[in-house]
C-alpha cells in the first residue's frame, strides 16, 4: 500500500486549491491570447506558446482535482443485507501515483517548451533529449519526489536568465513576467522542503506570480492601442 | 557590419497600416512606397490583399487618389499591435 504524505497544514487544505484554480484561468488567458496571436500572424512561436501555457494549465487543473479529493474523499453508503459499510471514494487516492505522474510530466513539459521559445534553440535533437529527461525525471520522481521540484527550479531559473539576457526588461510588462518567474521559481525551491510551515509559503508566492502573470497580460492586452 | 534584418510579412502590413494612420489615416501611394521602403510591385501586392480584406480604400480628393485607413483596418492594427507587445513580453521578438 502507498502512503500519501499531506504537506499542507490542515487549515490551509482547500485555499490551497483555491490558488491553483485561479492560476489555471491565468494560464489560460494568456495561452488563449497566443492562439489569437497565432491565427493573426501565423506566428509558429506564438503556437508553441500556447501550446506550453495550455500544458502548465492543464498540470495545475489535475493536481487541484487530485488533491481536493485527497482533502476531502466523498463519503459512500452501500448496504448489503443487514450490513451497513461506509466509505471513502478511494479511487483517485489509489491511483494518485498515475495522476500525480501526468501533472508533473504536464507541467515540465510547459516548462521545456517555454525554455526552447526563450533560448530560440532550433536544434531539434535537444528537443528530443529534453523530452526524454523530462519523462525519466516524471518516473524518478514517484519515488524520490524532490527531483521533480528540483528540475523546475533548474529550469525555471535558466528560463529567468535567458529571458532577463534577451529582453533586458525594458517594458514593465517583461519585468511582471520576470518576477512571475523568480516568483515561480522560489516557490519551487520551498516545495523541495516538504515542510508545513514553507508549504504556505510557496503557494503565496505561487499566487504572486499568478498575479504577476495576469497584470503583464492585462498590460498588453488592454494598455497596447492604436492612436486613432 | 550590421547587417539589416528581413521583414516579416506580418511586419510589413503592421508598417504600412501605421504609415497610413499616423498621416491621418490618409496617404498616396508614392508617399507610402516610400515610407515603407518598398517597391512598386511589392507594395501594389500588399495593397490588393488589404483593399481584399477591407482593411484599406482607395478615394479621390482634389483629383487626387488617396489611400485610408478603413475602421475595419484600425482593428487589425491594434491587434497587430498587441500581438507584437505581447511577442516581446513574452521574450518572443
Amino acid at each position: 500500500m502507498m502512503l500519501s504524505i499531506i504537506v499542507a497544514p490542515p487549515w490551509f487544505r482547500g485555499i490551497d486549491c483555491i490558488f491553483e484554480y485561479f492560476g489555471i484561468v491565468v494560464f489560460l488567458l494568456i495561452a488563449f491570447f497566443a492562439y489569437k496571436a497565432t491565427r493573426i500572424t501565423n506566428d509558429k512561436k506564438t503556437k508553441w506558446l500556447f501550446i506550453s501555457f495550455l500544458l502548465i494549465a492543464g498540470s495545475y487543473l489535475i493536481k487541484a482535482f487530485k488533491d481536493l479529493n485527497f482533502y476531502f474523499p466523498v463519503e459512500r453508503e452501500v448496504f448489503i443485507g443487514n450490513f451497513h459499510l461506509k466509505y471513502a471514494s478511494i479511487a483517485i487516492i489509489q491511483s494518485e501515483v498515475l495522476i500525480n505522474a501526468i501533472s508533473r510530466i504536464l507541467f515540465l513539459l510547459g516548462l521545456v517548451g517555454l525554455y526552447f521559445l526563450i533560448t530560440r534553440s532550433e536544434e531539434k535533437r535537444h528537443v528530443f533529449l529534453l523530452v526524454f529527461f523530462t519523462t525519466i525525471v516524471t518516473y524518478i520522481s514517484s519515488f524520490i519526489p524532490h527531483l521533480f521540484h528540483l528540475t523546475n527550479v533548474v529550469l525555471l531559473a535558466e528560463i529567468s536568465y535567458f529571458y532577463f539576457k534577451k529582453t533586458k526588461l525594458k517594458q514593465p510588462s517583461q519585468k511582471m513576467i520576470m518576477t512571475a518567474f523568480l516568483c515561480l521559481m522560489l516557490s519551487q525551491v520551498l516545495f523541495l522542503t516538504f515542510l508545513s510551515r514553507f508549504y504556505v509559503n510557496a503557494k503565496i508566492l505561487e499566487l504572486i506570480a499568478f498575479i504577476f502573470f495576469l497584470i503583464a497580460y492585462s498590460l498588453v492586452v488592454f494598455g497596447t492601442k492604436s492612436k486613432k | 557590419m550590421k547587417t539589416k534584418h528581413k521583414r516579416t510579412q506580418e511586419e510589413i502590413l503592421y508598417d504600412i497600416l501605421l504609415i497610413i494612420l499616423n498621416k491621418s489615416g490618409r496617404i498616396k501611394r508614392t508617399q507610402l512606397m516610400t515610407k515603407a521602403n518598398l517597391s512598386y510591385k511589392l507594395m501594389k501586392n500588399y495593397l490588393e490583399d488589404l483593399v481584399k480584406k477591407e482593411y484599406v480604400d482607395f478615394v479621390k480628393r482634389n483629383e487626387q487618389k488617396y489611400l485610408i485607413i478603413t475602421d475595419k483596418g484600425r482593428d487589425f492594427l491594434d491587434n497587430l499591435i498587441k500581438v507584437k507587445c505581447f511577442k516581446e513580453t513574452m521574450g518572443l521578438e
